[in-house]
């Protein structure tokens, strides 16, 4: 028996390895069941390959060879179907029984799906993991047709990766503009543009209602039919054969909840990443702490450093929320976007637009404080605008900070 | 190239530059714009570079920060390059004869005084000689003015009423060898900073040589004196004539020169003791103290060698003439006259004021310092001349002559090297009397001004460094100017173009000159003739110059008599004067009320130059270093005056009477007497909204000079508010937005104009104002504070950018315009106006090594505490040194704290 036990072998997981080795955990004290067959990649990374931007090799961060020298158990391709927290045993899909004395939950999450009609058909994907992104590259062939359904970073990427493969691409997106969450209404606009122009068709505002099935097959997709928000009854088919939902996550904690760990959207620690259970920790997207869920890697990097430390019983600093920016980069445009986009109502903003480069810069203020940035192509004083809502220090001119990034 | 000599074409000191020619410059865009109409090309204008003539007796190699940056004024830009005749491109033989016929027909028609010619101190002694000699000798009228009568024709006059000739007695040495300099209404340090250069060296080799500064405002100049007395403004008069009574009372007078070389004392005597003159009068009437009057009169009693120089202050008065005449006669009451150090000196205003005076420039002269109501000198004049026209009395004075013009009795006028517009009094009337004169024909070098904007013929003039003539400095001093680059395109000299047009009236004979040297023969030969030591005016030993003697003729100060050839450097060392008993006469010179305000124009205006500039800024305002030290027009004013007006330094304010209206930046002045206010004569309607102060001056002359009142305007003065400061950078002029004020001036290849308004126009206004095919945009949308800025791009290239915000914007320009120049930049970093990390915006204070206020009190800060000190640290200073009495403003400054 092992004496830790993670479920999960994402960049959370492997983050943590890394971290408990550092510490002097000998490998040999650790197993790791990993559902997928791959050993540790980095899935950020998932939208440049499927774009020819980056091999496989680029993507591996923890060869299957490296578990082995560490000595670390690693069960990949297998998932784990039971937790029998009194027993302290985990019951894996292949009938396999692991004991442990103390278990991570790593679980991540898994991709949102709509279940409309023909959702089964052949074509239609969600794009979340590699084998995700091997069958898309498989069916995608240059000259086809294919819909992205969600306009938000994911989706975009995904979308910029099928263009390069040679795609005619549309993006479905149920929002006044794409990346709603991380961008204004102006760089939306600026980005749809740039998408336009790169021969990426925008459609906002748009309801995906069915997956249509192929007329010759009758069992693959041929197309998506879309109704448009305020105009009910009025349909659009956009014809497609390849179809990726791209509509955000859904943490995993089906096993979790069943072993009876106290879950609400995730499984729910305290600022040490300890589980409602003696011994038992979760981080990542499968957890949440104060009611706060994480997609970043930033935030999952901390818990990784911070659980290591829990689980050898160092004294550490609970985990603190750190605000992250969003820096992206989608089909070659650079975006920045840092602060609170939600309730901007009571701000003033100024903004920047340069025509001649297409950039587009716009910060927020409520009574001279910095609330919140958005950067579209130039996006140099990205962290430094990230640093001023921070700090959360009065800006006594907004004009110079706009342009220079300096507050002084 | 080895170094041409020649002289500046600024001021009246007549510096001596050297010039260095490199290789020429390619003009191929100009002439892909402007294709050669006749034969002769744009000529190739090489890269020239400028010092001062080490030899030249004038400057001793110095030169002020206007001559040092005369290299950046040479290029073809904004040249005039072709004759129009109604706006319409002709050849020089076309315009030519447009202009003989409209002058004959013009003559025909309404008579020979229905006619004139207006021209200019910055004339060539052989152009204006011409003028002088088509006009008087041969079309017979008198009625050729120059613009010298606005700023030397007072002292001409006083001059002749005390000397019997129009001369000045002493030279640039005597200020170097007095015990006494007493500047009267002069701002040397500023307006001929070589010569002050001089007096300042040596007060240091001579420390007990005392400056003495007269001049109601505390300026430049006054930093640097031993003291300052600022009195009334006008009450000059009332100064000398207070020290004169001091004089005659405490008899200090010089009785034998008096008895032997003077009439008129005993008059002059009894009329002072009949009008009580003394020493509490002029002390009410200057508003000094008695003590520090009688203590100025000691001093000027007590010293052994003074010199008075008087300059604009005192000439630019409706009393001028007493007043000088007033300077001139304490001078020969205490001796102090033609003797080594000592004397009373004329600075004059312009290169070659001097030059004009000794052709007969004038329109109450006639030729080589002769009068035009004298029957002798018509008589002997028409006889050397040979022509049986010769005018019969004295024409009209510059401001008469354009009143005759606005009430139609004068029909056609010539205007040369001259801006009337900027430069005449009451510039709204002048305005009118050009637009009703029938024909005007304007030749200059520029290719717009106010003037050549109602010209209806334009003859393009060649300008410094293209033509070859003479000038006379302050001292007497004839120097030669020469040429050193080819005339570009079509222009030519204006002799040769006076001459062409003398030639199609049927003068032939008399206008039939090889060149330059042949006039001026012609010139010295008619001052020499019939002479014989009658008149002061004699180059008789330069008569038979060959043409090669002419080209090489060495600084020589007149008289030049056969017999003298060496020159002269004092005029009536021996006593003699050039009256008709040979005696300087005293006159009484009795002084006048000087001007006040009134309720409802409560301040006086004053006017002048400021440093770096010159005249109407044609040609210093195309170097861009000469604009760093004061970009934009002003009104100087004290600071109480303004805080009482509700108002802050910089702010737009409105000055106006009911001549005119100017709108320009208020100045805070501590050196400002209250109730006084100053404005630079340098910007116009082609550079500025609304900064034309002669708009403002009186049409009101000294009754015997006719020399305008240009220093005591009365006006009212209030703030305006502005909403909005804006700078505009483009490549070429704009129009602009709604706007309150406006200033625009050239930097390289770009225009900035400087905006102030009452209501800022949206981007998408200003977009619109400024749209272009093609054109890209990068704009700044700020609600917050107001700011509005706008970058646009042609093809890839800025040619635009624009800042509108609440506060005047602070940019560092060099950085901006190299920047847009160099497209090295975002459009987003150009709109900080500023490099990443920061500059120095501060004030320039030394043109010459570019040196900045900030810089400066850094090294104060870092202890240096004398000028020497600074300049060793800075450069600061330490080139044509005319930065020097705000280098020592700034250690004052920091020494109070």
């Amino acid at each position: 028996m092992r004496r830790l036990l993670i479920i999960g072998n994402g960049m959370a997981a492997t983050r943590l390895l890394d971290e408990l080795l550092v510490r002097g955990v000998p490998g040999s004290d650790m197993a790791v069941v990993g559902e997928e067959s791959a050993p540790g990649y980095n899935r950020i990374n998932l939208s440049p390959w499927l774009a020819g931007e980056k091999s496989l090799a680029q993507l591996i961060t923890h060869e299957a060879a490296w578990y082995a020298e560490q000595g670390i158990a690693l069960y990949s391709g297998d998932s784990v179907a039971e937790v029998r927290l009194a027993a302290r045993e985990a019951v894996l899909a292949s009938g396999q029984v692991l004991g442990y004395q103390q278990l991570v939950f790593a679980t991540g999450s898994r991709a949102t799906r709509l279940s409309i009609p023909g959702h089964d058909l052949a074509g239609v994907h969600v794009f979340r993991n590699l084998v995700d992104a091997e069958m898309i590259a498989e069916r995608a062939l240059a000259g086809q047709r294919a819909v992205v359904i969600g306009g938000g970073l994911l989706g975009l990427e995904a979308a910029w990766g099928l263009c390069q493969r040679g795609l005619r691409v549309s993006v479905v997106h149920n929002g006044e503009w794409l990346m709603n969450r991380q961008l204004d209404a102006e760089a939306g606009v600026l980005l749809a543009a740039a998408l336009s122009a790169r021969g990426i068709q925008v459609h906002l505002n748009a309801r995906s209602d069915a997956f249509l099935a192929d007329s010759i097959s009758g069992n693959a997709l041929g197309g998506l039919r879309l109704s448009q928000a305020g105009h009910e009854g009025v349909h659009k088919v956009l014809p497609c054969d390849l179809a990726i939902m791209s509509l955000g996550i859904t943490p995993e904690i089906r096993v979790a909840a069943a072993a009876g760990l106290l879950c609400a959207r995730a499984i729910r620690v305290d600022g040490w990443l300890r589980s409602s259970a003696p011994d038992v920790f979760a981080l990542g997207e499968c957890c949440e702490i104060d009611g706060e869920s994480f997609g970043l890697v930033a935030p999952i990097y901390q818990q990784a450093n911070i659980l290591a430390d829990t689980l050898v019983g160092t004294r550490h600093v609970g985990y603190r929320r750190i605000a992250s920016p969003t820096r992206l980069k989608v089909s070659g445009i650079d975006l920045f976007s840092a602060g609170e986009l939600h309730d901007l109502s009571d701000c003033q903003s100024v903004a920047w637009r340069d025509a001649e480069r297409g950039h587009y810069r716009r910060l927020w203020f409520r009574h001279r404080q910095l609330i919140a940035a958005v950067l579209y192509g130039d996006v140099d004083d990205g962290n430094a605008f990230f640093d001023v809502i921070e700090q959360g220090m009065p800006v006594a001119d907004p004009v110079a900070l706009m342009l220079t990034g300096c507050a002084a | 190239m080895a170094d041409m000599l020649t002289t500046c074409p600024y001021c009246g000191v007549g510096c001596g530059v050297a010039v260095s020619l490199g290789e020429p410059a390619a003009v191929s865009e100009l002439l892909a714009v402007l294709p050669p109409l006749e034969s002769d090309s744009i000529s190739q204008h090489a890269a020239v570079t400028v010092h001062g003539d080490d030899k030249h007796p004038a400057n001793y190699g110095r030169l002020c920060v206007k001559g040092s940056a005369l290299a950046d004024t040479t290029g073809l830009e904004r040249r005039l390059l072709y004759p129009q005749v109604d706006g319409l491109r002709a050849s020089w033989a076309h315009a030519l004869s447009q202009v003989a016929q409209r002058l004959q027909d013009t003559i025909d028609n309404y008579g020979p005084d229905s006619v004139a010619f207006y021209v200019s101190g910055q004339l060539l002694t052989e152009d204006y000689y011409v003028a002088n000699k088509l006009m008087k000798g041969f079309i017979g009228s008198a009625n050729i003015d120059t613009n010298s009568r606005l700023c030397m024709s007072t002292a001409v006059a006083a001059h002749k009423q005390i000397f019997g000739s129009d001369s000045v007695p002493g030279c640039y040495e005597d200020l170097e060898l007095a015990d006494l300099i007493i500047l009267v209404g002069s701002n040397m340090a500023w307006t001929h900073p070589v010569i002050y250069q001089r007096i300042i060296a040596a007060k240091k080799a001579r420390p007990h040589l005392h400056i003495v500064v007269i001049d109601p405002r505390r300026t430049a100049t006054a930093e640097s004196a031993d003291s300052h007395l600022a009195i009334t403004p006008g009450s000059d008069g009332f100064l000398f004539d207070g020290l004169l009574a001091y004089a005659i009372k405490h008899d200090h007078l010089a009785h034998d020169f008096i008895a032997a070389h003077t009439e008129g004392f005993a008059a002059l005597a009894s009329a002072c003791t009949a009008r009580n003159a003394s020493l509490a009068v002029a002390a009410a009437a200057t508003g000094m103290d008695e003590s520090v009057l009688s203590d100025f009169y000691a001093m000027v009693c007590a010293a052994p060698k003074t010199v008075t120089v008087f300059s604009q202050g005192i000439n630019q008065s409706a009393a001028g003439v007493d007043n000088a005449s007033a300077i001139l006669q304490c001078h020969l009451a205490l001796g102090h006259i033609g003797q080594v150090g000592a004397g009373a000196f004329s600075m004059t205003g312009q290169p070659n004021a001097m030059g004009g005076r000794e052709v007969g420039g004038l329109a109450n002269q006639l030729a080589a310092h002769m009068d035009i109501g004298n029957a002798e000198h018509r008589d002997l004049v028409s006889r050397f001349w040979q022509t049986d026209t010769l005018a019969p009395r004295a024409g009209l004075k510059a401001v008469d002559m354009f009143e005759a013009m606005a009430s139609g009795k004068i029909r056609f006028v010539w205007i040369m090297a001259t801006n009337p517009l900027v430069s005449l009094p009451d510039a709204n009337r002048v305005h009118e009397a050009l637009a009703a004169c029938d024909c005007v024909v304007v030749s200059d070098c520029v290719d717009d001004t106010d003037t050549l904007r109602l010209a209806d013929i334009r003859l393009p003039a060649s300008g410094w460094g293209e033509k070859d003539g003479t000038v006379t400095n302050s001292e007497r001093r004839i120097s030669r100017q020469r040429a050193f680059l080819t005339m570009p395109s079509e222009a030519k000299p204006d002799w040769w173009a006076l001459c062409e047009v003398a030639k199609r009236l049927g003068y032939s004979k008399a206008f039939d000159y090889s060149g330059a040297a042949a006039i001026f023969r012609e010139h010295a030969a008619l001052s020499a003739f019939e002479n014989q030591g009658r008149r002061d005016f004699d180059l008789g030993a330069l008569a038979a110059l060959t043409d090669a003697d002419y080209d090489a003729l060495e600084p020589v100060q007149w008289p030049v008599p056969i017999e003298r050839p060496e020159g002269s450097k004092r005029l009536f060392s021996d006593g003699h004067f050039f009256t008709p008993t040979g005696r300087a006469r005293f006159i009484d010179a009795h002084p006048s009320a000087a001007k006040a305000g009134s309720a409802t124009y409560p301040f006086l205006l004053n006017s002048g130059r400021i440093r770096d500039q010159w005249h109407t800024m044609t040609r210093t305002g195309r170097s861009p270093r000469l604009l760093n030290h004061i970009a934009e027009p002003f009104v100087a004013i004290h600071p109480d005056d303004l805080a009482e007006l509700g108002a802050q330094d910089a702010q737009l304010m409105r000055i106006h009477n009911r001549f005119g209206r100017c709108q320009v930046r208020a100045l805070s002045d501590a050196g400002m007497t209250r109730g006084q206010v100053f404005m630079p004569i340098h910007w116009s309607a082609s550079n500025a909204s609304q900064a034309l102060v002669s708009s403002l001056v009186a049409p009101q002359c000294d009754p015997i000079s006719g020399q305008p009142a240009f220093k005591q305007t009365p006006v009212a003065i209030s703030p305006l508010k502005s909403q909005w400061q804006g700078l505009l950078v483009s490549r070429v002029p704009l129009s602009v937005p709604e706007h309150q004020y406006w200033c625009r001036r050239e930097q390289a290849d770009w225009q900035l104009t400087t905006l102030m308004g009452a209501s800022l126009p949206s981007i998408e206004e200003l977009m619109q104002l400024w749209q272009s095919p093609g054109r890209s945009w990068a704009s700044l949308d700020e609600p917050l504070v107001q700011r509005h800025h706008v970058i646009a791009y042609d093809h890839g290239r800025p040619v635009l950018w624009f800042l509108a915000q609440s506060e005047r914007p602070q940019i560092d320009e060099p950085w901006l315009l190299d920047a847009l120049t160099q497209n090295s930049v975002t459009a987003r970093v150009l709109a900080t106006g500023r490099p990443p990390g920061g500059s120095d915006t501060s004030a320039l204070v030394c043109s010459c090594h570019q040196v900045r206020e900030q810089r400066l009190l850094m090294a104060i800060a870092d202890g240096s505490r004398s000028v020497e000190a600074l300049g060793a640290c800075t450069r600061a200073g330490t080139n044509c040194g005319s930065c020097i009495p705000e280098l020592k403003g700034l250690l004052a400054k920091a020494a109070s704290g």
